[in-house]
């Protein structure tokens, strides 16, 4: 109906003003990256757009430039491996998706007002995002403003400037953007699910980061260059360019504006996740009036556990899509919920799979609940035919190749992908590990995941209930 | 690949049975589809608000006679295929996309969800509570902007006017809605006759006119054409007027806006859209409401402002195609503020309204505002989906295509021009104004009061801005009517 509107977690395409992600608002990467998913599951022949290239410069800065036939067109995704999962230190949650404002904050060359500027003659289109394990700037642009943008974006990563007043102004930018998200429950919903379910893993606060955390931001212009000087080096990123280009050119264009970043020392100690050892629960009472929601997640495998998360993909598809049957029951034939949002993210480390409810029926409540979790910790038992999982399969190769309908929507893909592994073999590795799922291995991944022990439920109810 | 569409070649067809088919063949494998009825929220009957809107939802998103939904999401699911609706105040539209693998197949399944509905009462029992919530979770609960923003719609399009209510009905006439409704509805205007077919890609040569003849067969209705209603301009606001809608919420969200004789097919609409571009371009920094509000105070995430209906904003870079529309609104959005700042940040916005319609572009705005929009176009219509969905929206307008358009349009514009047509479309003085806020009293009193609201930043601040501030503290609200609406109150 405008039913964009109740499907908005699934279509919106890139952000504008620098922005953090929220896992809901991330729907929209998940179904990107099914997009990216092998074209030939059964296969082994590569994914990647042919003449797709990868090159390693000096300073440690990869370089993936992927030709294609659209004629003027570029799209530029500069990929910092930094998100939250970075924010160590106490008091400093959502840092990383602050810096990412601070990214726009200028340079000697290029002050604000100048760069604006620029970027507005040649019309481009530009902004970021932040997530868990990545911070991703992305333009897209006409081909002849190549160098003009490459020039602009090699200045701020290596020569970002910015004042203390300037600092601070952003810093109450940042929140107004958790003021925009905080009317939404799931927004909170998913602020409690993660600290509820990690302990001493960065995943226990979200990207936007806790509140009171936010509100001390004005006061951390020291601690910012830290940051800068810690995680902007060209060892934690990767310059992807996808659109109207002749590879060994483009990398000589980089290499001249990019060849002089210096690279770091700087690698995080993330604190360790103990194991969950018993199922837990949170309960938010909602200020405001509103319809219940459940919510329901595990620890999930991380990416590097390539069949395990391959598995869980696959699973996560068959068991939670409109054609299986817990939608079915709940949203079609007993229409006790009418919001129905899964979830399962690729992540570096252990992280959540799960699905999220909104109930039409207030009563329902303790019932949905239980039978979320049946939906998890039954289907050890269930039979998955052969049929299902090739119908997932061939599902999973038409998004991908519904993907490929313009540069910006292949290097957002793409540079997904590159966050988590910034190679190019290693997404055709994923793919190739999705096309060898059985019904057996994806009996295993849920008999191993999907137990009491690793489960978190978060119920949210309207305090006047 | 589906970009590299080479060919671009705008076709339109009448066919026997009058509906139109609009195509632009590619060679990418991948086929766009849309299908256009002439029908929309205006045609909703008086108590039945919404039935427009769960009658297209009917078609994408419940059985047919022979297929129960179940059946069609099993069909579509390893296509990877959705059929997804937009319902608008005078058109609703469906599309999708479809591998070339499917097409036959989908071409099928897609004609008897057109022209077999069965309306059944689960069908829409769900749907009705799908648009309700919409209403009553997602605009009241979940997002203040949106709410924001659809509220002063309707503060400026009355009850009485066919654009009075949201494009999903309100909730007493999403209520009143039965299956025979439906089936009425459905029969007087899905039909032939008031359809446009729209295709892009690399389709058979002889798909085009298979999937029109299936559809007009399908949908060929013997009930007499009705009429639509006229519509015309709403009445100006009368002075500044206030709507306060209380709620529960952290910061206070504001939007603000008039009716305006500029859509698409108006001569002056070039002009306007470059000035909307340089005063307030969506999600862009590069603004000067952004620069003004967000960039040099750190009032709130963002201000922009819009001369066309723009759905879901919070969640898209760019306008989604296919909400054409007789009359548009010039509007301002400002992001949510803190409460302490909403006083001052409402007069900023009337200091910078008043100072642009006084002072116009420079020469200088102008050109660089023009050159953004000229690059810019081309990725407004990157890929052949939201290519047809434009060429559906300048068939609708009676334009040309909108890239070759604008470019045309801004090659031929002024400053002058522009400046000239901001005065004569644009003005401060007769606007409505939504605020949502939690201790909505309150706020009216302070409004009310009229005292300055002095600023205080967390960091110095140039001499310019304080200057400017000194100014816009006491900048005069020119208050008209203020009035509180519960939010519980809205899209009843």
């Amino acid at each position: 109906m405008d039913v964009k509107g109740l499907l908005r977690t699934e279509q919106a395409e890139g952000f504008l003003a620098p922005e953090s992600v929220s896992m809901l608002t991330m729907k929209m990467l998940k179904l990107g990256l099914l997009l990216l998913f092998l074209s030939t599951l059964s296969g082994a022949e590569s994914l990647l757009p042919p003449g797709a290239q990868t090159k390693v410069l000096e300073n440690g800065l990869k370089v993936v430039v992927v030709p294609t036939d659209t004629k003027d067109l570029v799209a530029l995704q500069i990929v910092m491996a930094v998100g939250s999962r970075n924010e160590v230190e106490e008091g400093k949650s959502g840092f990383a998706h602050f810096f990412e404002h601070l990214m726009f904050r200028g340079t000697k060359r290029y002050p604000p007002e100048q760069a604006e500027e620029m970027l507005k003659a040649a019309g481009v289109s530009s902004n970021a995002w932040t997530w868990d394990d990545q911070t991703v700037y992305h333009k897209v642009f006409l081909k002849e403003d190549l160098e003009a943008i490459l020039d602009y974006e090699a200045d701020r990563f290596m020569n970002l400037e910015y004042q203390e007043p300037e600092f601070r102004t952003e810093a109450l930018a940042v929140l107004g953007e958790y003021n925009k998200n905080s009317a939404n429950p799931t927004e909170k919903m998913y602020e409690v699910l993660q600290d509820t379910a990690f302990d001493v893993h960065t995943y226990e606060h979200t990207t936007m980061g806790f509140l009171e955390d936010i509100e001390q931001y004005p006061e951390g212009y020291d601690y910012s260059w830290t940051f800068f000087d810690r995680f902007y080096r060209p060892e934690y990123a990767t310059l992807l360019m996808v659109g109207d280009l002749e590879p060994e050119n483009a990398f000589q264009v980089v290499e001249q504006y990019f060849g002089a970043w210096q690279p770091g020392s700087y690698k995080a100690e993330l604190p360790v996740e103990p194991e969950q050892t018993e199922p837990r629960k949170a309960h938010i009472d909602w200020e405001s009036s509103t319809l219940p929601w459940v919510m329901v997640g595990y620890k999930a495998p991380p990416y590097s556990a390539l069949d395990d998360t391959a598995a869980m993909q696959v699973w996560e598809s068959l068991a939670f899509s409109q054609t299986g049957s817990l939608y079915q029951e709940l949203v079609l034939e007993e229409q006790i919920v009418d919001e129905f949002q899964p979830f399962f993210f690729l992540k570096k480390d252990v992280f959540l799979v799960g699905l999220a409810v909104r109930l039409t029926d207030p009563s329902k409540l303790d019932e949905v609940e239980d039978r979320v979790i049946r939906a998890f910790e039954s289907t050890k038992e269930l039979e998955i035919t052969s049929q299902r999982l090739e119908d997932v399969k061939s599902r999973i190769r038409y998004s991908f190749l519904q993907g490929l309908d313009s540069p910006a929507s292949i290097a957002s893909n793409l540079a997904f992908m590159l966050s988590l592994e910034p190679s190019l073999e290693s997404i055709d590795d994923f793919y190739a590990a999705i096309s060898r799922v059985t019904t057996d291995q994806l009996s295993e991944v849920a008999g191993s995941y999907f137990r009491p022990q690793g489960r978190t439920v978060v119920t949210l109810k309207s305090k006047e209930s | 690949m589906k970009f590299a569409k080479l060919i671009l070649l705008l076709l339109t067809l009448q066919l026997a049975g009058a509906q139109e088919l609009l195509t632009l063949p590619g060679d990418s494998p991948l086929i766009d589809v849309r299908v256009q009825f002439e029908v929309g929220s205006i045609d909703d009957p008086e108590g039945k608000e919404g039935l427009t809107c769960l009658t297209a939802l009917s078609l994408s998103e419940a059985g047919t006679e022979k297929k129960s939904y179940q059946d069609l999401l099993a069909t579509f699911y390893p296509w990877a295929v959705s059929v997804d609706t937009t319902v608008g105040k005078e058109m609703v539209t469906f599309s999708a996309t479809v591998h070339r693998d499917h097409l036959d197949e989908f071409k099928e399944v897609f004609t008897e969800m057109l022209t077999e509905p069965t309306f059944s009462q689960k069908d829409l029992d769900r749907l009705r509570e799908k648009a309700r919530n919409y209403l009553t979770q997602d605009l009241r609960v979940n997002n203040d902007e949106e709410l924001g923003k659809e509220t002063l719609y309707l503060q400026i399009y009355p009850r009485i006017h066919p654009y009075g209510h949201h494009n999903f009905g309100t909730v007493s006439g999403l209520e009143a809605v039965t299956t025979d409704d439906l089936r009425t509805h459905y029969r007087s205007y899905f039909r032939p006759e008031r359809m446009t077919i729209g295709l892009a890609g690399g389709y058979p040569q002889e798909f085009p006119k298979e999937l029109a003849a299936g559809l007009s067969v399908g949908l060929a209705s013997a009930v007499e054409l009705p009429s639509r209603p006229s519509i015309s301009q709403p009445a100006s606001p009368d002075g500044r007027r206030f709507t306060i809608v209380e709620k529960d919420t952290r910061s206070v969200a504001m939007s603000l806006g008039f009716p305006i004789e500029v859509n698409r097919s108006h001569p002056d609409w070039a002009a306007l859209f470059l000035f909307r571009s340089f005063f307030g371009e969506h999600r862009s920094s590069t603004s000067h409401l952004y620069q003004r509000l967000r960039e040099a105070r750190g009032l709130n995430y963002g201000d922009y402002a819009y001369i066309e209906y723009f759905p879901n904003g919070m969640y898209l870079t760019q306008p989604e195609p296919n909400y054409p529309r007789s009359q548009q609104i010039f509007q301002i959005w400002i992001r949510p503020v803190q409460p302490e700042t909403a006083l001052f940040t409402l007069r900023a916005t009337f200091f910078e309204l008043e100072k642009v319609l006084r002072e116009g572009l420079t020469e200088q705005q102008f050109e660089a505002t023009r050159s953004y929009l000229k690059k810019n176009a081309p990725l407004l219509v990157a890929s052949g989906s939201r290519e047809l969905g434009y060429a559906l929206d300048s068939k609708f307008y009676g334009s040309d295509p909108f890239v070759e358009r604008l470019r045309n349009d801004l090659d031929k514009l002024t400053v002058d021009e522009v400046n000239r047509a901001l005065r004569k479309h644009l003005q401060a003085d007769n606007i409505e104004i939504v605020l949502v806020s939690k201790d909505a009293t309150q706020l009216r009193e302070e409004l009310t009061a009229q005292r300055p609201s002095p600023m205080e930043y967390n960091s110095p601040k140039p001499q310019e801005i304080l200057e400017e501030d000194n100014v816009i503290q006491s900048y005069p609200l020119k208050l008209g009517e203020i009035r509180i609406v519960p939010v519980n109150e809205l899209f009843r």
